[in-house]
Parts: C-alpha cells; sequence; structure tokens
C-alpha cells in the first residue's frame, strides 16, 4: 500500500476526472504486481470502492484477480534493442485487424508520427520491415479500399429493408 | 448539439421518424417483452417512448442477454435484466443521496448497474431510485405485483413522519393506501422523500383502532359506543379538579384538533396542555424561536452551516439533503456539535456538549473565524434540546453566536430550530404552553391525543388516562379509555412545517371502524361534559384558529417570523456539561404509524445493523 501511495503522489495530478483515475490505476497496477488490490487503491487515491470498481472492470488490463508467476506480455525488446514489441488494446479499429501502431520519434517530437498499418500479416510486416522509409499507412491489402469489403460492397447496395411493419393506411 | 440562433429543428420529418424508430429498437434491443408482468407497466418511460416513436416490431433476432439480480436491500426490487444503463440512479446515489454505493460495472453488452461486492443501498432516500428509474429494472419491493398504476386514485396531500411536511401523492384502491409518491414541491421536498416517508404505509393497516373501548376491572378493554364511552369520560372529567387535568398532543396532531384540546381543556379550567416533544417549558412567545427562519430552500444561500445538537440526516432527511446540495454546489462548510454520527457530507466536528457552544460563543474557538469570515451564515438547532433542563441557557449561547456571527440580519435571517415532528410548529402557534412543568406528577386526568412518547413514569397510578388516536401505541397500554380516532391519510387537517409553511393533508381513504376526525370527537365530548365548543365545521374551527394563529390559514404558503428580538434577556442558568444526546435513535421508527410498519422493522433490522 505503501508503495501505491508513493508511485501516485508522485506522478499523479490529484483526482478530478475519471481519465485521471484510470492513469492512476494504471500506476497501481503496475507497482502492485499485475494484480489490483481495489479496496487498497480506493483507500490510497481517496476515492468510493466502486468508482475504482467501475474503472477497473471497464478496462481488461486491470486483472482483478491474482496471475501466475510469468505473466507473459510479448514487452521484449530485440538484441539490437531497434525493435521492442508490445500489446495495444482496442485500437478501434477491428474491422482491419489485425494491425500494428508504429510511433515514429525518428525524427524528433516535431515530426512525430503516429500512425496505424492495418491487414498486416507476417509476411507483410517483414515486406514492410524490409522496404523500410515511408511506407502507405492504413490498409496494407490492396484489394481494399479503407476499411471497406475486400472487392468492394457485397451488401448495403439500396436502401436497408424497414422492420416489417403493419401498413397502417391499408388496415 | 446547442440550441443556435437561426437553427431550425424539425422533429416530425421522415427522418427524424426513422432515427427515432432507430433509437428505440437499439434501445429494445436487449430489453425484455416482458411488460405484463412488469410492476412498471402502466408508467414505465420505454413503454410511453415506445408506443410514441418506436416501430412494432424489432429486427433483432438473437439471443438478449440477461443479467443477474442484485440486492439492494428490503426496500427496492431489481430484475436487473430491464435495465437499459441510462445510469440515472448512478448519478442519485451519488449526487443527491450522497452514497457511493451503486456504480456502472464492466462493458460493452456486460455492461450492468452493480454494487461494490455485494452491497446494501444504505441510504435514508433510497426509496427515490425507484421513481427515477425509467424502467422496471428499480422497483418498490413492498409494491411488487400489488396494483396497477392505473386502478389507483391519487390524493395529493403531505406527509406527517417528521417536521418537513414532504409533498406526497397517496395512491389509494378502495379503503387500501397501496403506495406513497412525491409530489414536487421546489421549495421542501423537490422532488424526493424520504424511505421513512414512502414505505410507512402498511403501519396504517396494522395496530388499528377501531372502536371506543373502556379498560375493565380485569384490565381488558371493552369495545362499548360512542355515546358510552363520552358519558365515561365526561363524567370523570367532572370529578377531578380543574388544575389535575392534563391535555397532551401528539406528534401527529393537527392544528385544528390541538385547537379543539386546547379550547376545551381552557373551558374546563385547566390550562395544562401542551405537544409532546416541545418539552416542559416551550418557548412559544416569539415564532422566530422556534421556526427554520431561512427556509428549506433558502438554505442554499448559505456558505456556512453550523448543526448544534442535530442530525438531520435522521431527523429530517430532505433538510439534510438540502444541505448537501448546498455543500456540493456551492462548497460551503458545515460544523456540527453533538454526538458522533454520520454525514453524507464534509462535516467538522467540533464537539459533542453546550461547553463547546460556550467557547464558541465567548469566542475563545477556532471555528469563530469561519463564522466571522462567512457571507452568509445559518445556525441550526435541533429541537431535541428543547428537553434538556439547560434549554434557555443553551439558546442563549447559540444566540450569542448568532450576534457575534452577524448571523440575524435585514437581508439573511441565519437562525433556525429544526423541529422533530409535524406538529410542533402548529402547536406552539396555537400556544400550547403548559401552565406548569410539573403537571404530570400531581395529573388526575389526561388526555392523551395520540401522545405516545411521553413520560408518564411520574403519573400517579390512580390517574385516569383518556387516549384518543388511531394505533394500538405505548399510550394505549397505560390507558383507561380508548378513543379511535382517524389518522393523516383519512382526514382533512392542517399542519405547519419546521420552516413555518402551512399545508393541509385530505382524505385518501375512509376512516378505520368506528373511528372519528380528532377534533369531532373532542366537540362531541365538549357538548357531553357541558362545556360545548362553538364550532360544528371544519370551517368554523378554522375560523377560531385564525384568531390564535391566523398564519394557520394561508395553505401553501411560507409565512416567516416578522420579529426577531432576542429570547431571553439573559440567561440565569447554566449550560450542563452533560454531553447533546441524538434526539432519534431510530430513524425508521419515530411514531405510532411507523412503529406498527413491518417494512420500517425490516429496515431498522436490515439498514442499522453495524
Amino acid at each position: 500500500m505503501l508503495f501505491i501511495t508513493e508511485a501516485i503522489g508522485k506522478e499523479c495530478p490529484k483526482l478530478i476526472t475519471d481519465h485521471i483515475l484510470s492513469y492512476q490505476l494504471a500506476i497501481a497496477l503496475r507497482v502492485d504486481g499485475l494484480f489490483l488490490n481495489l479496496f487498497v487503491v480506493a483507500k490510497v487515491i481517496e476515492v468510493a470502492p466502486i468508482r475504482v470498481y467501475e474503472v477497473a472492470t471497464f478496462y481488461s488490463m486491470f486483472n482483478r484477480s491474482p496471475l501466475g508467476k510469468y505473466h507473459l506480455l510479448r514487452n521484449e525488446v530485440t538484441k539490437d534493442g531497434l525493435f521492442s514489441v508490445g500489446e495495444m488494446e482496442c485500437m478501434g479499429c477491428c474491422v482491419n485487424a489485425p494491425m500494428i501502431t508504429v510511433a515514429d520519434y525518428s525524427n524528433g517530437s516535431e515530426g512525430y508520427t503516429y500512425n496505424y498499418y492495418e491487414d498486416v500479416t507476417p509476411k507483410r510486416v517483414v515486406e514492410m520491415l524490409r522496404k523500410g522509409g515511408k511506407l502507405p499507412h492504413g490498409t496494407q491489402n490492396s484489394k481494399r479500399i479503407k476499411s471497406g469489403p475486400e472487392g468492394g460492397n457485397s451488401t448495403l447496395h439500396g436502401e436497408p429493408k424497414p422492420p416489417p411493419c403493419r401498413d397502417l393506411d391499408s388496415c | 448539439m446547442v440550441y443556435a440562433v437561426g437553427m431550425k429543428i424539425k422533429t416530425d420529418t421522415p427522418v427524424a421518424k426513422k432515427a427515432r424508430e432507430g433509437v428505440m429498437e437499439f434501445l429494445l434491443m436487449n430489453h425484455p417483452l416482458d411488460c405484463p408482468i412488469c410492476d412498471q407497466g402502466g408508467e414505465c418511460d420505454l413503454q410511453d417512448q415506445s408506443m410514441a416513436f418506436g416501430s412494432d416490431r424489432g429486427r433483432f433476432t438473437e439471443v438478449k442477454r440477461s443479467v443477474v439480480d442484485k440486492n439492494l436491500g428490503p426496500l427496492v426490487k431489481t430484475v436487473m435484466t430491464r435495465c437499459i444503463q441510462c445510469t440515472r440512479c448512478v448519478r442519485f446515489a451519488t449526487e443527491v443521496a450522497g452514497v457511493q454505493d451503486l456504480g456502472m460495472l464492466g462493458r460493452g453488452s456486460g455492461e450492468e448497474i452493480g454494487t461494490y461486492v455485494e452491497k446494501l443501498m444504505t441510504s435514508e432516500l433510497s426509496g427515490n431510485v425507484i421513481d427515477i428509474c425509467p424502467v422496471g429494472a428499480l422497483t418498490s419491493k413492498p409494491f411488487a405485483f400489488k396494483a396497477r398504476n392505473w386502478e389507483l386514485k391519487g390524493t395529493e396531500t403531505i406527509d406527517v413522519t417528521d417536521a418537513v411536511g414532504s409533498n406526497i401523492r397517496i395512491d389509494s384502491r378502495g379503503p387500501e393506501v397501496m403506495r406513497i409518491t412525491p409530489r414536487l414541491n421546489e421549495d421542501i421536498n423537490e422532488e424526493w422523500i424520504s424511505d421513512k416517508t414512502r414505505f410507512c404505509y402498511d403501519g396504517l393497516k396494522r395496530q388499528r383502532l377501531n372502536d371506543p373501548m373502556i379498560r375493565g376491572a380485569d384490565g381488558r378493554f371493552k369495545a362499548v359506543s360512542w355515546h358510552d364511552v363520552l358519558a365515561v369520560v365526561a363524567e370523570i372529567a367532572h370529578q377531578v379538579k380543574p388544575e389535575e387535568m392534563v391535555g397532551i398532543a401528539g406528534k401527529l396532531s393537527d392544528a385544528e384538533s390541538m385547537m379543539a384540546l386546547k379550547d376545551f381543556l381552557n373551558k374546563m379550567g385547566s390550562n395544562n396542555v401542551w405537544c409532546e416533544g416541545n418539552g416542559p417549558s416551550p418557548n412559544a412567545d416569539l415564532r422566530s424561536g422556534y421556526i427554520m427562519n431561512t427556509g428549506i430552500n433558502g438554505l442554499e444561500n448559505a456558505d456556512v452551516f453550523l448543526l448544534v445538537g442535530t442530525q438531520p440526516r435522521v431527523e429530517a432527511a430532505m433538510v439534510n439533503a438540502r444541505i448537501r446540495k448546498t455543500v456540493r454546489g456551492s462548497n460551503a462548510k458545515v460544523a456540527y456539535v453533538g454526538p458522533p454520527t454520520e454525514f453524507n457530507y464534509e462535516c467538522e466536528h467540533l464537539g459533542t456538549g453546550p461547553e463547546t457552544l460556550t467557547e464558541i460563543a465567548e469566542g475563545r474557538h477556532s471555528f469563530c473565524s469561519t463564522l466571522s469570515n462567512a457571507k452568509n451564515p445559518a445556525i441550526i438547532v435541533g429541537a431535541g434540546l428543547f428537553e434538556r433542563s439547560d434549554k434557555d441557557a443553551i439558546f442563549s449561547a447559540v444566540e450569542a453566536i448568532a450576534k457575534n456571527g452577524n448571523v440575524v440580519r435585514p437581508d439573511w435571517n441565519g437562525f433556525n430550530v429544526l423541529l422533530l415532528n409535524a406538529a410542533q410548529a402548529a402547536a406552539l402557534d396555537l400556544g400550547l404552553v403548559p401552565e406548569s412543568s410539573q403537571s404530570i406528577e400531581s395529573a388526575k386526568f389526561v388526555y392523551l391525543m395520540g401522545a405516545d412518547d411521553v413520560d408518564l413514569e411520574k403519573l400517579p397510578n390512580d390517574a385516569f388516562v383518556v387516549y384518543q388516536g388511531h394505533h394500538g401505541d405505548r399510550g394505549v397500554y397505560r390507558a383507561n379509555v380508548v378513543l379511535p380516532a382517524s389518522a393523516f391519510s383519512e382526514k382533512e387537517g392542517t399542519y405547519e412545517n419546521t420552516e413555518g409553511c402551512t399545508q393541509q393533508t385530505l382524505p385518501a381513504v375512509p376512516t378505520v371502524g368506528d373511528a372519528r376526525d380528532d377534533w369531532k370527537i373532542i366537540r362531541a365530548l365538549s357538548e357531553v361534559a357541558g362545556v360545548k365548543l362553538p364550532y360544528d365545521t371544519v370551517g368554523a374551527i378554522r375560523s377560531r384558529i385564525k384568531t390564535v394563529a391566523p398564519n394557520l390559514l394561508s395553505v401553501e404558503e411560507r409565512e416567516p417570523a416578522t420579529f426577531w428580538a432576542s429570547l431571553k434577556p439573559d440567561a440565569t442558568q447554566k449550560v450542563s456539561s452533560t454531553p447533546f444526546k441524538a434526539a432519534i435513535e431510530n430513524f425508521y421508527m419515530t411514531d405510532s404509524i411507523t412503529r406498527a410498519s413491518k417494512i420500517m422493522a425490516q429496515c431498522s433490522a436490515l439498514l442499522l445493523k453495524k
């Protein structure tokens, strides 16, 4: 509990919005080793337990039950120190999954880019990395336009059918 | 979208209609179609909107989700599958009731309303979630499957279980009160009522007195006719000396019956008449000394509160909700002197007894600076202090605080007394003040008009006790004669609430058995006793009231005290060191109606358990 108090006190402003609450929970999660004791966290950040419970049940990365000793997240760095890969939750783009987010700091914070590369496959990722340089972001599937279906629209060709209702005029 | 100048809003185009139908289809996607077995049926917002804006069928063919019901206690029944996740109940619990018990758990289709790991909702306002729930997810547990709302007759009346006088609607079917719901009154209860107000109604059906009764030599009551019982009471009333007669009005008495009681005793030559809860020597001279001068609505303008010996959360839940609203809205500070208690807002506990008051009055307390820096300070004194022997000294200390803190000014009167019972204010207005504070000890004839909480320990054993009331409660144990009267739901009566607002009850259901209105019984008794009271109708008794307290005739108007002066010249008594006591031990059971209620008994057992 002491660790959480310190960590939150150091890194976080006082609770004003729910947004900060989830940030505080993220810190608590990091410090407390993957498993949140909600009641303790609620006490530390001085909110009602139910408020913590709401946020903790909303985001699936907050584990509410103890995990095994080795919980594998692919937060590994390659030997040459070039790449590290982590998981990301809800990129809001599941129609084009699987996908990769690239946060590019190579041009400093001025030229910082943050792009989605969608419809990736292991083969396509390797191709992308081989090509290097600037790649068109968005879908990597050439048969698809943005998030539309492969090969053009397959449905919704006309006005959608309304629910089958009684025709009151003919009654 | 915010309305802007020049914007045209179309509400009846095919696009608008289609959009509404779409929204309704989404809302009903996971909503069960169980209206025929749902208690909300007939008064359901979703049902109404579906009728007005929805389509008559949906395209959803998948399986509807189902949600496990939650246990929110003895008052609120939950059918969580019906919930449409509007989160009104979460907002109400967090913002108005001030108990952070409810929350929205999970996400997506697994989203549901819940409490933190199986916890009951512990609030004195929890019943209001039934009203604000737009669907049948939260409904009244005691009312479950009892009636349909279109069978009920609504009577707009007021509540008498505390001194707030919350505006309510009694829904009845035939001779039975089926439920009680709040009415909007922004000045008093806004749109909420307390759980006691809402659920006490089953007490109106239990333990009722329905026949005049006389206790025989064997100690058992025997039912007799009105004619005989009045003759017996009148005969005994004439056998005792006038100064040995005592009349005590109960907590739930209306102004008309208190006027009749006082007139009757005065005609018999006695003036030992008072209302329970007002103490042995009430100060009825100045109205500003016993009402809430700021007004319940006016409390919203205060920025510092000093609560003296009062626990508004149990004494007047609606006043407490108003203080909480002020604390939330304008960050008002609250300080409290009294026994340790729970508040649902931030509150500084200054001390437990009168010596803290003396410290503040003499300027030795750290709270003095807060008080003197306040723009609109409000002091609320609990009526529980009326019973204390050092009452005058406490009130003069409070007055000194008021003077130092500039609490009473031409533009702001922050001196308030929070009364406990519905009858208190009107009783003091009508001058129900006993001649002697020791009258009980020498009494030979005691007329209890619904008074159940009077201490009759010191009453001589040979005293003759008449109990007139609607419930077989504490007063009946000692009574020699029982006269059945009507309850607040069955009569037309005038009540004045703690802020001095006069309101009237209206009869919602017929009286039980042979019971009669309180004032009519006393009027009939006066005639049998040969001291006929000069009124035969409610109108006539109200003209009599007009000569004593004209404010009791201006119904639904708050009559502020016109004159403010120091109540006591200089207190000769000293404050005692006895700490303040809680005026109400059990929020759910304070009078004969709530003590007879099964629901209130369940609440006391479950919710007050520590």
